[in-house]
């Protein structure tokens, strides 16, 4: 790392530190993320190698970091093809372009509820695990080679993805970003997203309430575990996505959704594990929940009123998002800028503001790389407190 | 052996080990503790995170 690099990296690394304190940082901290989809595309590599080349992988990371301004690592690859291909996994799905998607399913079936809600884990190891995994049926005997090899692979994937990200920090002086620890999800979301599917668990709401209830209940202990490991270290952030709020009712909410949440990001805060939330499409009408929440967590934001989130959420809580990338294929480059800046004028003054893009990009057909670097290279020199 | 009505476990506590393998004594559960637990974690954490969330 040169001189220059190095206190690149120190001015990074201090802004950051003033963000999270609630001080008044030099500037605004500049992240966004971009998937290995995105960056494949980019650097014009051919994503379904690089999935099982790490050396592919490293270059197209690289294109993205050397060509966009960002004050942290703005990768993102959490989806491993060959550990998904070795389980045969039905809900990571590996697409004829190289793209990871994840297809609707039911793993867990309504009848499953009792058993779940007696012993959540051993029900998802135990039946959960071969519906959703076509390797994992058979004997004991090659049911645990295959969980052997599956999870050699992510521990290859990560060991060898960790050394790539270090060698990029180094080079472009990155400071860590807002994201520190292994991610959780609010415990509603896990029953929805993976087990009974979005289709299923609205229905369920209506249905069988109580039984979500015990469900939700049943998982926060799973989740707790989850967010504090035995290798936690204290003042880490958690990653939480959060999905299914915006599509039920406040109602539904209030009952089901918010109370293992709240539970589950004050136990860890307690411990000193925090959460960075991604507020998943628009939370504008959840905005004085959030606010209840430990000063400590911060929470990045898909859509919604950044005016009213700033005033509710913002004034104790470190906010980012909001911007979408892909206004730049249908506005000038001027008017995009005018855009961010309007972002920045609302939410900058007091502090506790960072810039993050609103959602991941994994498409570079659906945003205008140029117009893109102009926005961040304009927030890199513009918003000197 | 029906191996239908067995069911499947993937993790185990020290003392279930222990008992399954009957030549490792016993004064080295506490030193075998962590390292299972260790497995263990790492089990929880790739079905739960990598697989199911």
């Amino acid at each position: 790392m040169t001189t220059q690099v190095q206190e690149l990296q120190q001015e990074r690394l201090k802004i950051r530190e003033d963000t999270i304190a609630g001080k008044i940082p030099k500037r605004v901290f500049v992240w966004g993320a971009i998937t290995l989809e995105a960056c494949c595309q980019y650097a014009g590599l051919d994503l379904r190698r690089a999935h099982y080349d790490m050396a592919l992988m490293e270059q197209a990371y690289d294109a993205v970091c050397k060509d966009f301004y960002f004050d942290a690592l703005p990768i993102e690859n959490v989806r491993f093809a060959g550990t998904y291909q070795i389980l045969g996994a039905k809900n990571w799905i590996l697409a004829s372009n190289g793209a990871i998607q994840h297809p609707e399913i039911e793993t867990m079936y309504a009848e499953d509820y009792d058993d779940f809600i007696a012993d959540p884990y051993n029900t998802i190891v135990e039946r959960f695990l071969p519906r959703v995994c076509a390797n994992m049926t058979g004997n004991a005997t090659s049911q645990s080679i295959t969980l052997a090899q599956a999870i050699d692979s992510f521990n290859w994937y990560n060991a060898n993805q960790f050394g790539v990200y270090g060698r990029l920090i180094d080079k472009y002086g990155y400071a860590p970003g807002f994201i520190t620890n292994a991610p959780c999800e609010a415990p509603f979301d896990y029953l929805s997203d993976q087990l009974r599917g979005f289709k299923q668990i609205n229905m369920d709401v209506r249905r069988m309430p109580d039984k979500v209830k015990a469900a939700v209940e049943a998982i926060l202990p799973l989740m707790l575990k989850k967010a504090l490991h035995t290798r936690v270290q204290p003042g880490v952030f958690t990653f939480m996505p959060l999905h299914l709020a915006p599509y039920i009712s406040t109602k539904t909410f209030e009952e089901l959704f918010w109370p293992t949440m709240e539970q589950l990001i004050s136990t860890c805060n307690e411990k000193d594990v925090y959460f960075h939330l991604f507020c998943e499409q628009d939370w504008t009408r959840y905005a004085e929940y959030l606010a209840k929440l430990p000063s400590t967590t911060n929470m990045r934001f898909e859509y919604g009123d950044y005016e009213l989130i700033k005033r509710v959420v913002g004034k104790d809580h470190v906010i980012c998002g909001f911007f979408d990338p892909s206004i730049t294929m249908t506005k000038s480059k001027e008017e995009c800028i005018d855009e961010v800046k309007r972002l920045v004028d609302t939410c900058a003054p007091g502090g506790r503001f960072y810039f993050h893009l609103n959602k991941n990009i994994m498409d570079f057909t659906s945003v205008d790389a140029n117009k893109l670097q102009a926005v961040l290279e304009w927030l890199h020199v513009n918003t000197n407190y | 052996m029906d191996e239908k009505k067995e069911p499947v476990k993937y993790t185990k506590t020290i003392e279930e080990f222990l008992e399954s393998n009957p030549g490792i004594d016993k004064s080295w559960a506490d030193f075998m503790r962590p390292v299972v637990q260790v497995a263990d974690d790492d089990i929880y954490e790739f079905i739960l995170g990598a697989i199911f969330q």
